[in-house]
C-alpha cells in the first residue's frame, strides 16, 4: 500500500509529501461494578498523506498544505484522485514559504506488548484496591493499544517506531452517608499495576471523604494547593503561550530569553522542561528532553514547524509532556491556611484570558494549625497573571503520562466562591 | 438535493453480507455496521489559510458485533476483503471470546440478553442546497478570507478574526439477520471568532453556525462579523462578578448549554444502568417549572445530530424527557436498554467505527413559551443577560451545575446599563435552576457547532438549544 501511495504521488506530479502510516491493534474492556459488560478489539491501518503545493506569485515564494486519508481497499486510481484533490486544495491555501524539518532516518524494533494481557493485568490491579468498607468501584474502562508508526517523506525521511499505551478511566462511589462518586483517568506506556492500585486507593479514600463533605468553603480569597492532574493543567498556560503559532499570531507576547512570569517574581522562578513519550513528533522531528522555561525565562517555542520557521527559531516539534524542576517546601508544610481541591467537576486553564478554575467536588480546608475539614461545592476562580509571581512547589515528586515534577503547587490570593 | 450514497459501501455490500452470514453461523446474534465518511475543514486567520481533511470525522471502517456465550463482543476493522473475513472470525473466536476466562478472581462476565432482531428496512438521505465539493476549496477559502479581513478592519484593538467552515458527509449501512439499513447524511459548521487584547489578557468572542445541509451555511456568517468584533472589544472592559444568585435571562445558546450539560447528560440511561444518575429516582416527579418541556431526538428536528438510525441499528425518534416540568424518562442505547428491560430510543452513538457505542444525546432542546425576548428583558429589575456559552461539565450523580459563559450584561429596571461581567461560572443545583424558570420566549433556536464528549472523550456531533429563558441562577 505504501508503494502504491508513493507511485500515485509520483503519477500526480506531487513533489513534496509526507506519509504517516499507523498500524493499530487494541483490546478494550468495559466493566460495570465487578462485571465485564463488553469486550472489544480493534485492528486498523490508516494512512495520512500530507502534500505541499509550492507556488511563485509575483516573485514571492508561497507554499500551501493539504492532506488526505487513505484506507486499505482503495485502488491506485482512487488514491491518485484523492491526492490530486488534496494537492489542488493546497494550491488554494498559499502561505509564505517555509522549510520542512530536516529528515531523520530511524527504524526502531517492536517492543513486547500483548494488548489482551496488558488490559487484564491492569484490570487485576484496579480491582485489587476494591476492598474498602464504604467506597467501591462503580465502573471502569480499559484501552490497551499498540501501534507502529511509519513516517516516510519526499525529503528522505524514513522513520518507523512502535508505541504502546494502556489507559482508561474509572468511577468510584460511596453511598453513605450520602451517595456520591469520583471520576479518575489513568494512562501508562506500559502496564504499571502498582501505580494504578495506588491511584484507585486514593480515589476511594477521596470519595469516602466526599460522602462526608456537606458544607462549602466560605467565599473569600484563599491560598490554593493544587496537586496531580490539576497542577499539570495549570502548566498548559506556559505551553500554549510558548507555542510558535500563538506567538506568530501575536496572541502571546512570550519571547525567548524573556520572563514568562512578568516582573517582581516573589516565589519560585519556573523551570519547565519539555519531555516526550515517543521518539519523534508527528512531523518527524526527533524529540529530546529540553528546557521550555529556565529560571523563569523562555528557552524555546515548541509547536508546528511552519511557525517556528517564520519566527526564525529552532523547529523543536510539538510536545505534550512537561517536567518541572522546581521544589521548595515539604507538601505537609504547605497545608496551613489554605484550601486543597482534591477533585473538580472540570478544572480548566484558559491560556488566552489567563483564567483558571472549576467547580469543587471535594476540597480539604486547612486552618492556621493545619487542621483539616471537608468541603464540597463552590468554585475556584483564579487569574494566572497575578498568581504566577508567587508560586511555591512541593519537595515531593509525582509522575504521570504527561507530567514529571513536584506533587503540589501553592498559588496565593485566589477567589473561591461558596454556595 | 439528496445526499448521495457511498459508492464504496455499495460495492462492499456483498462482502458485508458474507461476513454477517459467516458470523451468524457461529453466533445467535450478529450485526455489521459500515461507515464511510469524508469531513473537510477550512480556516483563515493570521496563522494563514488552511484546508484539509478532518481526522475525527473522516474514514471508512466497520464494526462487527456478536453475542457469544459470555455476552457482547465487538471487533473494529477497516479492511474488508474476502480473504480478511476468516481472520476476523478467528480473532473474535480466539482472542475476544477467551478473555472472560482470564478475568481476575471476583470479577465475572456481565449479564446480557440476546437482542430482539425485528425486520426493518431503511434507505434515507438528508438534503442540502449547496454541495461544498461543487462550491470548491478555492471559493470556500475566498469567503473565509473576506470574513477574516472584514473583522480585522473593524477596529485596531481586534488582533484576530478567525473564520472557519467544515462539513461532514457520511454514509452508514447496518446489517443484521433481520435489518437492512442505509443512510446518507451531511451537516455543515461555521464559526467566527474575534480576539481583542489588552495587556497580557486576550479576550475572545465566538459565534458558531450549523445546519443539516451544505455550504449554504456560509451565507449567514458574514452578517455576524461586526457583532462578534463589537463584543470582543466590549470584553476588554469587563469586570469580575460578585458571586451570588441573580435573576438571569439566557440567550437560546445558553439555554441550550443548560439543557445539554446540566440536565441532558443526567438522563443518558447508561448512567441509570451504572447507578450514576440521580434522575432515575425522579421519574414521574416534578424537576422543572411547568413551563419546561424537553426533547431529545435525531428524528425530531433537522440539525447536525439528525440521522435515521443509530450505530446499533435502532431507528431514531423524538423522546420527550420532561413534560410540563415532570420528568418522563431518559434515552438510551441498545445495551443499556437490555439492562433496563426497555426499548432503545436510537441514542446509541459511536465517535467512530473504532469506538464503543454509548448512550448519547442528539438534538436536545426546550420547547418555547409565550413571551418575547424584549418583554423578558423589560421584566428584569436587577439582573443579567447571559451570553456565549463556552464550556460545561455534567454531574448526573448529584445534579451539580458547572457551566461557563463568556460574559453577562447588567440589566437594571429592564434596561442594559452597559456594564459587562466576564467570565461567568454557573453553579448550583440543577432542579433549583429549572424550577426557577418563569418566562420562555416563543421562538426556539438550536445550534450544533460543537461536539459533545462523554466525560473527557468520545466526541460526537450534537445540537442543543431552546428559547430565551428567564431563571434565577447562582453565579460564581
Amino acid at each position: 500500500m505504501l508503494d502504491t501511495i508513493i507511485s500515485a504521488l509520483n503519477n500526480a506530479n506531487i513533489d513534496v509529501w509526507q506519509i504517516t502510516r499507523r498500524d493499530i491493534e487494541s483490546c478494550e474492556l468495559f466493566f460495570i461494578k465487578k462485571k465485564l459488560d463488553l469486550r472489544r478489539m480493534k485492528k486498523v491501518c490508516k494512512y495520512d498523506v500530507k502534500v505541499w503545493h509550492d507556488m511563485d506569485v509575483d516573485g514571492k515564494k508561497l507554499r500551501g498544505e493539504g492532506n488526505a486519508y487513505i484506507y486499505p481497499g482503495m485502488d491506485e486510481a482512487e488514491i491518485t484522485a484523492v491526492l490530486k484533490s488534496a494537492y489542488t486544495a493546497a494550491g488554494f491555501a498559499p502561505n509564505p514559504f517555509y522549510e520542512l524539518p530536516k529528515p531523520e532516518v530511524e527504524n526502531l524494533p517492536d517492543v513486547e506488548f500483548d494488548c489482551e494481557k496488558a488490559a487484564l493485568t491492569m484490570v487485576e490491579a484496579l480491582y485489587k484496591a476494591d476492598n474498602h468498607d464504604k467506597g467501591f468501584i462503580n465502573s471502569a474502562e480499559f484501552f490497551a493499544e499498540k501501534c507502529r508508526i511509519t513516517l516516510v517523506g519526499s525529503n528522505g525521511m524514513n522513520i518507523s517506531y512502535p508505541t504502546t499505551d494502556i489507559k482508561g478511566e474509572f468511577v468510584v462511589q460511596c453511598k453513605q452517608p450520602q451517595d456520591v462518586e469520583q471520576y479518575r483517568s489513568f494512562e501508562y506506556s506500559l502496564p504499571d499495576p502498582d501505580s494504578l492500585t495506588e491511584k484507585v486507593n486514593a480515589a476511594i479514600i477521596a470519595v469516602e471523604d466526599r460522602a462526608n463533605a456537606v458544607k462549602s468553603a466560605p467565599a473569600g480569597i484563599y491560598d490554593v494547593v493544587l496537586t496531580g492532574d490539576h497542577m499539570r493543567t495549570m502548566l498548559d498556560y506556559y505551553l500554549e503561550r510558548a507555542d510558535a503559532s500563538t506567538v506568530f499570531a501575536h496572541y502571546s507576547d512570550f519571547r525567548i530569553g524573556e520572563s514568562v512570569q512578568g516582573e517582581d517574581i516573589v516565589g519560585s522562578k519556573l523551570n519547565i522542561k519539555l519531555l516526550h513519550n515517543e521518539p519523534f513528533s508527528a512531523e518527524g522531528i526527533r524529540y529530546t528532553d529540553r528546557d521550555l522555561v529556565k529560571d523563569g525565562k523562555l528557552c524555546c517555542m515548541p509547536g508546528q514547524s511552519r511557525f517556528a520557521y517564520y519566527l526564525g527559531v529552532e523547529q523543536v516539534g510539538r510536545y505534550y509532556k512537561l517536567g518541572v524542576d522546581n521544589a521548595g517546601m515539604p507538601y505537609r508544610e504547605m497545608l496551613k491556611n489554605c484550601i486543597e481541591p482534591i477533585s473538580f467537576s472540570d478544572f480548566q486553564m484558559d491560556a488566552f484570558s489567563g483564567h483558571f478554575g472549576g467547580e469543587i467536588r471535594l476540597a480539604y480546608l486547612y486552618d492556621e494549625n493545619g487542621n483539616r475539614s471537608l468541603v464540597t461545592g463552590g468554585s475556584v476562580n483564579g487569574e494566572i497573571f497575578s498568581c504566577q509571581k508567587d508560586i511555591v512547589f512541593s519537595d515531593e515528586r509525582y509522575s504521570a503520562y504527561d507530567y514529571e515534577g513536584p506533587f503540589a503547587m501553592k498559588v496565593k490570593g485566589v477567589s473561591v466562591a461558596g454556595l | 438535493m439528496k445526499v448521495p450514497e457511498s459508492q464504496t459501501l455499495t460495492s462492499l455490500r456483498p462482502l458485508l453480507r458474507e461476513l454477517l452470514d459467516a458470523l451468524l453461523k457461529e453466533y445467535e446474534y450478529a450485526s455489521v455496521l459500515a461507515v464511510d465518511g469524508i469531513a473537510k475543514k477550512y480556516s483563515c486567520s493570521k496563522a494563514g489559510l488552511a484546508s484539509g481533511q478532518d481526522a475525527l470525522n473522516s474514514g471508512k471502517g466497520f464494526v462487527a458485533r456478536v453475542y457469544d456465550k459470555e455476552g457482547c463482543c465487538e471487533y473494529s476493522f477497516n479492511e474488508l476483503t474476502a480473504s480478511a473475513i476468516p481472520h476476523i472470525i478467528d480473532d473474535i473466536r480466539e482472542k475476544l471470546s477467551p478473555i472472560t476466562g482470564e478475568l481476575p478472581e471476583g470479577v465475572e462476565p456481565g449479564d446480557y440478553i440476546i437482542p430482539k432482531d425485528e425486520p426493518l428496512f431503511i434507505n434515507e438521505s438528508t438534503e442540502y442546497k449547496v454541495d461544498p465539493d461543487e462550491l470548491g476549496d478555492e471559493r470556500i477559502l475566498e469567503k473565509l478570507k473576506a470574513i477574516h479581513e472584514l473583522g480585522l478592519k473593524y477596529d485596531d484593538r481586534i488582533i484576530e478574526c478567525m473564520a472557519m467552515f467544515s462539513y461532514r458527509r457520511f454514509s452508514k449501512i447496518f446489517l443484521s439477520r433481520e435489518k437492512d439499513l442505509e443512510q446518507n447524511v451531511m451537516w455543515s459548521n461555521g464559526a467566527v471568532a474575534a480576539l481583542s487584547k489588552k495587556d497580557e489578557a486576550v479576550k475572545n468572542s465566538f459565534r458558531g453556525f450549523s445546519n443539516l445541509g451544505g455550504a449554504e451555511l456560509m451565507d449567514e456568517m458574514e452578517k455576524h462579523v461586526a457583532d462578534e468584533c463589537k463584543v470582543a472589544i466590549e470584553l476588554l472592559d469587563a469586570v469580575s462578578i460578585e458571586p451570588g444568585e441573580y435573576e438571569c435571562i439566557c440567550t437560546p445558546e445558553v439555554t441550550g448549554m443548560i439543557v445539554h450539560e446540566a440536565f441532558g447528560h443526567g438522563v443518558e440511561m447508561d448512567m441509570f444502568v451504572k447507578d450514576r444518575a440521580c434522575a432515575k429516582n425522579y421519574i414521574g416527579q416534578q424537576v422543572a417549572s411547568p413551563l419546561v418541556t424537553m426533547h431529545d431526538g435525531a428524528a425530531a428536528v433537522k440539525q447536525t445530530a439528525t440521522y435515521f438510525f443509530d450505530d446499533e441499528g435502532t431507528p431514531s425518534q423524538d423522546t420527550v424527557v420532561i413534560d410540563k416540568g415532570i420528568l418522563t424518562g431518559g434515552f438510551c442505547d441498545a445495551r443499556s436498554a437490555e439492562h433496563l428491560g426497555i426499548s432503545p430510543t436510537g441514542n446509541g452513538r459511536r465517535e467512530s467505527y473504532e469506538r464503543k457505542a454509548y448512550t448519547r444525546m442528539t438534538n436536545t432542546w426546550f420547547e418555547g413559551g409565550t413571551s418575547t425576548p424584549e418583554e423578558m428583558i423589560a421584566s428584569v429589575k436587577d439582573g443579567l443577560l447571559l451570553e456565549e456559552p463556552t464550556s460545561g461539565m455534567e454531574d448526573p450523580k448529584n445534579w451539580g451545575i458547572q457551566c461557563m459563559v463568556s460574559f453577562a450584561r447588567e440589566i437594571k429596571d429592564g434596561k442594559f446599563t452597559g456594564r459587562i461581567f466576564s467570565p461567568i461560572v454557573l453553579t448550583g443545583y440543577v432542579p433549583d435552576l429549572l424550577k426557577s424558570i418563569t418566562m420562555m420566549s416563543k421562538d426556539v433556536e438550536l445550534s450544533g457547532s460543537g461536539f459533545c464528549g462523554k466525560g473527557y472523550k468520545e466526541w460526537v456531533k450534537v445540537s442543543d438549544g431552546g428559547p430565551w429563558m428567564k431563571a434565577r441562577i447562582r453565579l460564581g
